[in-house]
C-alpha cells in the first residue's frame, strides 16, 4: 500500500489532498487498484474516527466523517446527501460498504482469474488474508446476509472487526455499546457463521 | 443459504438468550446448565448445543482482519 506521502499524519484525508483526488479519479475510471488504496485509507479513517469517539465519549461531540469517507460514500452510493442518524448508523453503513466492496471483488476474481505478473492490489491482498484463514468470502457474505436478518448488530460487529479491522474497544465506541457486549456478540456471531459455512 | 423465517428468528433469539447465560457459567457446568434450561424444548437444546460446538471450534475463525495488515498508518493518539 502506497499511502500518499504528503498527507499529515494526524488526519490522512481531511484536506482531500491532491493525491487522494487522483486516486478517486482513477477509481471512477474503473481502476481496481485505486479502489483498494481507497479502502485501506477509508479503514484508517474509520478507525481514527472510532478512537476519537472513545476519547470524546462524554463530551457530547458529534460525529465528523472525514472528507475522504464522505466522498467515497457519496460516489459509491451515488447519493448527494447522507444524513447520519448517529454514530451507530454511520459506522453500520460504513461496515456494510466495506464488506460489499470486498465481496464484489472476490466474486469478480472468481469469475475471471487474472494471470500472474500484474501488480498486486490491496483488495487482492485482503483476499489472500481470507484464503489463508480458509474463509470463502462469497459464502461468508451469504451467511452474513442471513445473520443480518436475524441480528443486524452482530452482522455489523463482524464487518467492523473482520472487514474494517477495528478492535473490540473501537467497535464499542462506534456502535455505542459496552465492550463486554461487543465481545459476547462477536463470540456468538463467529459460532453462528462458522456453523453456517460448514453446513 | 436457507431463508430466515419467523420460527428461525424465535429460535435464534431464544438460543442467544441461553448462550448469554451459558457463557457466564464455568465450562464444566455448561452442559448441565443447558440440559436444565432446555429440558422441555428439544429444538432449543439442539440449537444451543450446535452453537456451543461451533463456538469451541471457531476460536481462530475470521480472527485476522482483512484490511488490518494493510493499514497505511496507525493513528497516533490525539
Amino acid at each position: 500500500m502506497d499511502a500518499p506521502a504528503d498527507l499529515p499524519a494526524s488526519s490522512a484525508s481531511d484536506a482531500l489532498a491532491p493525491a487522494i483526488t487522483e486516486v478517486l479519479h482513477a477509481w471512477e475510471m474503473g481502476d481496481e487498484a485505486a479502489l483498494g488504496q481507497l479502502m485501506v485509507l477509508v479503514c484508517d479513517d474509520l478507525r481514527r474516527m472510532a478512537r476519537q469517539q472513545m476519547q470524546r465519549e462524554h463530551a457530547g461531540h458529534t460525529l465528523q466523517p472525514t472528507a475522504l469517507v464522505n466522498e467515497v460514500f457519496l460516489r459509491f452510493h451515488d447519493r448527494r446527501r447522507v444524513q447520519w442518524d448517529g454514530r451507530e448508523h454511520f459506522f453500520g453503513y460504513a461496515a456494510q460498504t466495506m464488506r460489499r466492496v470486498l465481496i464484489d471483488h472476490a466474486r469478480g476474481r472468481n469469475a475471471s482469474k487474472r494471470g500472474d505478473g500484474q501488480r498486486p492490489l490491496a483488495l487482492d491482498e485482503a483476499l489472500h488474508v481470507a484464503a489463508a484463514q480458509n474463509v470463502d468470502l462469497e459464502a461468508l457474505g451469504e451467511a452474513l446476509d442471513s445473520l443480518d436478518d436475524l441480528d443486524p448488530r452482530q452482522a455489523r460487529i463482524v464487518e467492523l472487526r473482520f472487514f474494517v479491522g477495528l478492535t473490540h474497544e473501537e467497535i464499542a465506541a462506534a456502535l455505542e455499546i459496552s465492550i463486554a457486549t461487543v465481545k459476547r456478540e462477536w463470540r456468538m456471531a463467529k459460532a453462528w457463521l462458522y456453523r453456517a459455512l460448514r453446513d | 443459504m436457507k431463508a430466515v423465517g419467523t420460527m428461525n428468528k424465535t429460535l435464534f433469539q431464544r438460543a442467544k438468550q441461553v448462550l448469554t447465560e451459558v457463557f457466564e457459567q464455568r465450562p464444566d457446568a455448561r452442559s448441565a446448565y443447558v440440559a436444565r434450561v432446555c429440558h422441555d424444548d428439544p429444538a432449543l437444546h439442539a440449537e444451543v448445543c450446535a452453537l456451543l460446538d461451533a463456538e469451541r471450534a471457531s476460536e481462530h475463525f475470521i480472527e485476522t482482519p482483512l484490511f488490518g495488515h494493510l493499514r497505511a498508518s496507525l493513528p497516533t493518539s490525539t
